[in-house]
């Protein structure tokens, strides 16, 4: 009995886990089934998609929690920090939750989930997660001001023709190549 | 069908299927119709059974015990609207009510100045297949006389008064036996208070991405 | 059809939460089959090595931006329903450029981040904590920043009304744009990627 179950567990460990990586989708494919999403998600919710606002939403929590005086005073937080329901069960705090599990699914499925720091060869680890940190706030930043990020405002907004989600879009892009030059040593 | 591949057939097909797909909505049009289909039947129940409006006492009840999110519609010109509107009242015309997009839950509350227009307004928006629609009976003509300047009902009790005076209040009236002393009455600082709170509340709550 | 679903109440709240929960899952699904956990391809974009990123987003846009017109026009979705972000033109500029600098920087976007942290990249972890960090930030500075974040604010405003064209030639544009735009990026990538065609992770 104990052996079948562990020939079972090891070939379902082997199916999923130990699969060496396996080669991406083509990008236009993996793109039409993104756009699928997005206009489900129009179609079923009227909505987009989005990311900034779930983490939001559970920064106003957590500054909530600390401290509900100073959530309540500040426009800010308290417009992420609703009365009438619970402030993390928030439509993109749960898509987000999603958007990892898919991750993890896709991932799974490609022999693609494996502990590694992604750099360039001319960088060091420490070097390279001070980077993340650093480009992590400006993301913080910039999507708040912008009010979303690739998600809410490039997606979801540029599909919808939105002026200020497209001229967002070119802004994003046109940084991104000239700050490129910069952080090359990270990346190449 | 292997997804990896890079297949320029596929994307050639994919290319011209997307241009076709862009040329063709040069000719389309707009999706949005201005045509619809009417249920005179239903409509009429509605109205016999009284389902079309709300009497200004329970507007201001509704404004001042929010049980529930509404918008409240001033279809006045804008003038008058920015002489007097009732607090948190918006401001949209005929045009743009026919245009104007509502969600078709929404709890939408119409007034104008004797109700004509509201009611018009009403029939509008209900063609357009809104379900929560209502007019103020009477308009702003019956919500000055029965609650911005009350006049107390012959043998009503202190208490009665008192309720009438403190609704009045809180939009800026008074009871017509009970005028305010000076220019710059404490009642009508409450009310502006209170319209801004009302008003900041239904900004509050946003979508965010 | 009455839809989208939600405006018309076919399902509450808390219904909508399961949507949202299967939803991402299909987005996070899409990201990651892309490539997208890997922050080494997505900087690629920025080194003319690899259009990914140009290729997965701008496919979405036409895809989703054509199936909800013609979608209306079948009168199977009210588009007027669906919601657009307003534009507040000059903070979207200035937060485009911000977050343009993070991207390359930490070589994800918040929801590639969340991708790249669930299949194991530490630095994706990373980048999630520095964009909490950021958001406090944000939200800490807010008395400083307010009057800015509210400025330039143009509510819904497309690029058919700016441009003074119908919806259909706007997005017919943008059609022939992006095409172009593919077309060019596999030439760019041909000249500056040395090496396989498909990269693995």
């Amino acid at each position: 009995m104990l052996n079948n179950e562990c020939r079972i567990g090891d070939i379902l460990k082997t199916l999923l886990f130990s699969k060496s990586p396996q080669p991406y989708w083509n990008p236009y494919l993996a793109g039409i089934g993104l756009g699928i999403v997005l206009l489900a998600s129009y179609v079923v919710m009227g909505r987009g998609l989005g990311a900034t606002g779930a983490f939001t939403s559970a920064v106003s929590y957590g500054v909530q929690q600390i401290s509900p005086e100073h959530a309540a005073t500040s426009p800010f937080y308290s417009s992420y920090l609703p009365t009438t329901r619970h402030p993390l069960a928030d439509w993109l705090v749960f898509e987000i939750i999603g958007v990892v599990i898919g991750g993890f699914l896709s991932g799974t499925l490609a022999g693609r989930v494996k502990k590694t720091v992604e750099k360039g060869p001319r960088i060091t680890v420490p070097g390279r997660m001070l980077y993340a940190f650093v480009g992590g706030i400006a993301m913080g930043v910039g999507s708040r001001l912008a009010r979303g990020c690739t998600s809410g405002q490039a997606l979801t907004g540029g599909a919808l023709l939105s002026v200020g989600s497209w001229v967002f879009i070119l802004a994003v892009f046109l940084t991104a190549y000239v700050i490129a030059y910069f952080v090359r040593k990270q990346w190449t | 069908m292997d997804l990896t591949i890079q297949s320029p057939k596929l994307l050639r097909i994919l290319a011209i299927a997307a241009l076709a797909l862009g040329f063709f909505a040069i000719f389309a049009g707009s999706p949005s119709r201005t045509t619809v289909t009417l249920d005179v039947l239903e409509l009429a129940s509605i109205i016999e059974r009284e389902e079309d409006h709300v009497s200004p006492e329970q507007l201001a009840s509704m404004i001042m015990n929010p049980a529930g999110t509404f918008r409240l519609i001033d279809v006045r010109d804008s003038v008058s609207h920015a002489v007097y509107h009732i607090p948190g009242a918006e401001h949209w015309d005929l045009t743009a009510l026919a245009s104007v997009r509502f969600k078709p839950l929404e709890t939408l509350v119409l007034y104008s100045q004797g109700g004509t227009h509201a009611s018009q307004a009403w029939f509008l928006l209900k063609a357009r297949g809104l379900r929560n629609v209502y007019t103020v009976r009477g308009g702003l003509d019956l919500w000055n006389a029965r609650v911005l300047y009350p006049e107390p009902p012959t043998g009503a009790s202190r208490a009665a008064k008192d309720s009438l005076h403190y609704i009045a209040a809180f939009f800026g009236g008074f009871l017509t036996d009970r005028p305010p002393v000076s220019r710059k009455t404490p009642a009508s600082d409450h009310s502006h208070q209170n319209r801004l709170r009302f008003e900041r509340e239904r900004e509050r709550t946003r979508d965010g991405c | 059809m009455n839809a989208p679903f939600y405006e018309y109440g076919f399902f509450g709240d808390n219904f909508s939460l399961v949507v949202a929960l299967i939803t991402g899952i299909g987005f996070g699904f899409f990201l990651e089959r892309a490539g997208f956990g890997s922050g080494r391809k997505l900087a690629a974009q920025f080194y003319l090595t690899d259009m990914t990123v140009f290729k997965v987003m701008f496919t979405a846009i036409v895809t989703a931006m054509l199936g909800l017109f013609w979608l209306s026009w079948l009168g199977l979705v009210d588009y007027a329903l669906v919601s657009v972000p307003p534009t507040y033109l000059v903070p979207q500029l200035v937060g485009g450029i911000i977050f343009g600098t993070g991207f390359v920087m930490g070589g994800y976007c918040p929801g590639t981040s969340c991708v790249a942290s669930s299949t194991g990249k530490l630095d994706g972890g990373v980048n999630l904590v520095g964009m909490i960090a950021g958001i406090l930030l944000f939200g800490e500075a807010f008395s400083l920043l307010e009057s800015f974040y509210n400025s330039s604010s143009m509510g819904a405003f497309t690029l058919p009304q700016v441009l003074g064209l119908s919806e259909g030639l706007t997005m017919f544009l943008i059609v022939v744009s992006a095409v172009g735009g593919f077309m060019a990026a596999e030439r760019i990538e041909a000249r500056y990627r040395n090496g396989s065609d498909n990269p693995i992770a």
